[in-house]
């Protein structure tokens, strides 16, 4: 009598359901994973298109970008110059996963485990997800701003809203809290805001225009710096004090905002995500071959897409594309139970945790409490770097040649973390753009300010000042290193 | 723990980002339809999926973006085979290696997106702006045409339009509503009689007289044997449950056009001029099935003689022998009289021809037009591949000077026809509209 889930590989909701039941059980008891509950989405590849277009969201607002996105991705899909994906899953409670009806009963598991149990983990318990997004939330939240959208379209026309958006999405890089955590809203609270922002926007000037001056010693006032510090957040200062702009404009200005910052944690924890999604499918399919539920055949054609997807190009290869956060975020997050299990000398002067009995916990630690950056500087070990054979280039603009300035031998190691996750955090970061100043008793000049070193693209730069400037509504200074850029005039070298 | 659910049935969801971004490279897109209409195979372009790429420049979206390609910069790779620390590496010619520069959202450095218009969507750009022009929306005076419509539900009608489902749902609601009150009241009745036998249980027991309890009780069952009457006589069906389809006639106006199409296949007529009167009639054609869901067409094709004709016939047309225009003219005019009679119809006449005519037909030509113009929107005469112009042409120019209905053109390579259609059919100056 055979105990397989499943011997041929067509899928059914039956097997769907019956595999989810015994990956379940694998995830709670033997990888002892806190999940949202699961809501498993079957779509087509069509759907799968139009999830892409939309970062992966299941609702979203119209705009041309997304189509763009799309008619980029379908033309490349058509042409077979692109696989798509075998899932995508949103961070929402209940935590939404899809599966492609192309997949075989293999791939659908592989998903369930690597999406349903290993991304729905860490997005529960990831510290960034947790201080950042509202997973009870999001949905409603975003089905309130394609509705929004649409009523705007409607009421103030299509042109328009597409304008305001084109800008807000300039900007929406630069338009996320780093230090703090923003309150969260539910969607209700969020329309009834709305309209108390509305009102109040209609009746009161916003303070800082204020010309009459309160008090008669209202002069040292003038000299007074407005914004007292500088502002990182641009989407948010000019929602809250464009001189002119209208209210449902700075709604959606809120909303891109919102949106961005949702979507924030995502971009910070890539390799995270992905190599503990990889690590939670490695060790369902195998505790499922283990306990006689998945055939050989199944953990064959299981292995070829693993292998597929853990696999790092050498930088000389045609198909390098940087380093594979699946291949990275794997290999450490495997090192890690590694290093537990059965530590060496050289783990046990890198790691205090080399030899803890209870791999679990140093893993669970690990998923839970870092980001990238961090998690890299912590957890890259010698043999990560070894298998990888990474090595730190440097390039001076000055020199005539690159220099190898680490390898990865006892001289290297720390180098090469650092390098990497410095490489990581500068990946993962915008350029620093903050609001310095604002001219209030002038021109109302807005005055915006490069905090970081490292040079931008200028003509980028001037086109996405034209779009703060049309949200402003008044000149746009931008200081950057050794340049000014000004909107409406052209570039002016200082 | 979890739920599956099947969404493939729900679609995509793409078609307001599609819209809008084919609205945001419109003009781009009615450049190169019109480009490819100039010259590309017309029955080609309108039967299947067209991709037109577009410089994805034009839907750059731009952001505050690094760019290293001149800056100092350190990066891990994978895979070293030989290096040590300390080796150098000559930097490529030209600095042209951008290993810094921020991934483009655009993706993979293809500066063309291709967008894909499926044929509908190719011929609203195609013929974006056009009408037939001088539509009236009645022919004359207030004739309008009656058409049955569905006009919800009413009580009365014939056993024949009876709508079931309307019929039981009153009846449902009709026995809930009186039935509704008498329930309420044998139910107080039936807890009356019930606390009522308690009682006279309670009497006997104590060997207490019941007699008034007795009638009482008697009384009680009277009324609920009443009312259980009442409530079994409310019936299934009633004749106020009835509820019967209404249909009823609705007047709508005429926008009834036809269109004759006559074209010259007379031996004159090369290969060149009939491919440019098959362009234009074929544009025409297209033009009308895609804008006009009433518009009639008729093919008239003529040498020395006329005859109608399928719409295969027409564009397959391969004949021969000399010309003569009035058999045309007079044929359209019966068709006209018999079938499409002008004070119901809006009728236009698109006429192309080499322009060589027997000479003596041209007064005959002239004289039946005379009569049918009044009665025509329009007439379109498009003269094909002419060194100069025909002495058709001069005749009809004439007649133009009475008649403004008359239109004529020339045209000699294919790239002319689109543009001097779009001439003729502009809504521009033309105030009609359907």
């Amino acid at each position: 009598m055979s105990k397989f889930l499943f011997t041929d590989n067509d899928w059914t909701f039956a097997r769907i359901d019956a595999v989810t039941e015994a990956i379940a059980a694998i995830a709670e008891k033997e990888l002892q994973l806190d999940t949202y509950p699961n809501q498993l989405e079957v779509i087509s590849a069509e759907q799968m298109l139009d999830a892409y277009a939309s970062i992966g969201l299941p609702v979203y607002y119209a705009h041309w970008s997304f189509g763009k996105q799309r008619a980029i991705e379908s033309g490349q899909y058509r042409r077979g110059e692109m696989g798509l994906a075998y899932e995508l899953v949103i961070n929402s409670d209940p935590c939404i996963s899809y599966l492609m009806e192309e997949n075989t009963m293999t791939m659908q598991t592989l998903v369930i485990a690597h999406a349903a149990y290993g991304h729905n983990a860490f997005f529960k318990n990831n510290v960034f997800f947790r201080q950042w997004t509202d997973a009870e939330g999001i949905l409603d939240y975003l089905a309130f701003a394609q509705r929004y959208i649409a009523q705007c379209e409607e009421r103030f026309g299509m042109d328009a809203v597409t304008d305001v958006l084109d800008a807000a999405h300039a900007i929406s890089r630069n338009g996320v809290d780093r230090a703090r955590r923003p309150r969260q809203l539910s969607a209700r609270e969020e329309e009834q805001r709305r309209e108390e922002r509305e009102r109040y926007l209609e009746q009161q000037l916003s303070e800082i225009w204020r010309t009459l001056p309160p008090t008669p010693t209202s002069a040292g006032e003038k000299t007074t710096n407005f914004p007292p510090d500088p502002q990182e957040n641009l989407l948010y200062f000019i929602e809250k004090n464009a001189p002119h702009l209208e209210g449902w404009k700075r709604e959606i200005l809120r909303i891109v905002r919102k949106i961005a910052q949702y979507l924030y944690p995502q971009g910070q924890t890539k390799i995270m995500n992905e190599g503990f999604a990889c690590f939670v499918h490695y060790h369902i399919m195998h505790s499922l071959h283990r306990t006689g539920q998945i055939t050989d055949g199944t953990m064959m054609e299981f292995y070829a897409s693993h292998t597929a997807v853990v696999m790092q190009p050498d930088f000389d290869d045609r198909r390098y594309s940087g380093i594979n956060p699946y291949a990275l975020g794997f290999a450490m997050f495997q090192d890690i139970k590694r290093i537990c299990v059965n530590p060496t000398e050289e783990d046990r002067r890198w790691f205090s945790f080399a030899g803890d009995p209870d791999w679990r916990k140093q893993v669970h630690f690990a998923m839970r409490e870092f980001r990238d950056e961090s998690f890299v500087l912590q957890y890259l070990s010698p043999k990560v770097m070894r298998d990888l054979h990474l090595f730190a280039l440097r390039n001076d603009r000055d020199e005539t040649t690159y220099r190898v300035s680490a390898i990865h031998d006892d001289g290297g190691y720390q180098h090469l973390r650092e390098a990497l996750a410095l490489q990581i955090a500068e990946g993962n970061r915008p350029p620093d753009i903050q609001v310095v100043s604002v001219d209030r008793w002038g021109d109302r000049h807005l005055r915006l300010q490069q905090m970081d070193e490292q040079p931008l693209d200028q003509d980028e730069a001037q086109k996405t000042l034209g779009f703060v400037h049309s949200l402003w509504g008044y000149d746009v200074h931008l200081d950057m290193n050794d340049l000014s850029l000004r909107e409406p005039l052209v570039s002016e070298v200082v | 723990m979890s739920t599956i659910i099947d969404r493939r049935s729900s679609g995509t969801r793409s078609t307001s980002n599609q819209e809008r971004l084919q609205r945001r490279v419109r003009a781009r897109l009615k450049t190169a339809v019109e480009k490819m209409a100039r010259s590309g195979a017309i029955e080609d372009l309108a039967n299947a999926d067209q991709p037109i790429s577009i410089p994805t420049r034009d839907l750059h979206e731009p952001s505050f973006r690094r760019d290293l390609s001149d800056a100092s910069w350190e990066r891990v790779l994978p895979g070293n085979k030989e290096y040590q620390r300390g080796d150098t590496i000559t930097k490529p010619e030209g600095g042209g290696s951008k290993p810094g520069r921020e991934g483009s959202p655009d993706g993979l450095g293809d500066d063309e997106v291709a967008i894909v218009l499926s044929a509908d969507e190719f011929l609203d750009l195609l013929f974006d702006g056009l009408a037939l022009p001088n539509l009236r929306k009645t022919a004359q005076g207030d004739v309008q045409a009656e058409q049955w419509r569905r006009a919800g539900f009413i009580k009365d009608g014939s056993p024949s339009r009876m709508h079931v489902g309307r019929t039981m749902r009153a009846a449902r609601a009709r026995r809930l509503a009186l039935r509704a009150g008498k329930r309420r009241e044998l139910q107080d009745l039936l807890d009356a009689r019930a606390s009522l036998q308690q009682e006279i249980h309670a009497r006997l027991a104590q060997k207490q007289d019941i007699s008034v309890e007795q009638e009482r009780l008697n009384d009680l069952d009277r009324q609920i044997a009443a009312l259980e009457r009442k409530i079994k006589a409310i019936p299934f069906i009633d004749e106020a449950d009835l509820r019967f389809a209404h249909i009823d006639q609705q007047p709508h106006p005429i926008t009834n056009a036809v269109m004759f199409c006559v074209m010259d296949v007379s031996g004159s007529m090369g290969e060149k001029e009939k491919d440019l009167a098959k362009r234009f009639f074929l544009l025409l054609y297209l033009f009308l099935h895609r804008h006009y869901q009433a518009v009639q067409m008729v093919f008239i094709k003529h040498h020395s003689t006329a005859s109608e004709c399928s719409e295969q016939a027409f564009f397959g047309a391969r004949e021969g022998g000399g010309t003569l225009v009035s058999p045309a003219i007079i044929l359209s005019e019966e068709i006209m009289q018999q079938r499409f009679p002008p004070e119901r119809w809006n009728v236009y006449l698109a006429q192309v021809s080499d322009g060589d005519n027997y000479f003596a037909d041209n007064a005959v030509v002239a004289e039946h037009l005379s009569q049918l113009l009044p009665r025509l929107r329009n007439l379109f005469y498009l003269e094909v591949n002419r060194e100069s112009e025909s002495d058709l042409l001069q005749l009809y120019d004439g007649i133009a000077q009475d008649f403004p209905e008359l239109i004529t053109a020339r045209a000699s390579a294919r790239e002319d026809i689109y543009p001097l259609f779009r001439s003729l059919f502009s809504t521009e100056e033309m105030p009609s509209h359907v």
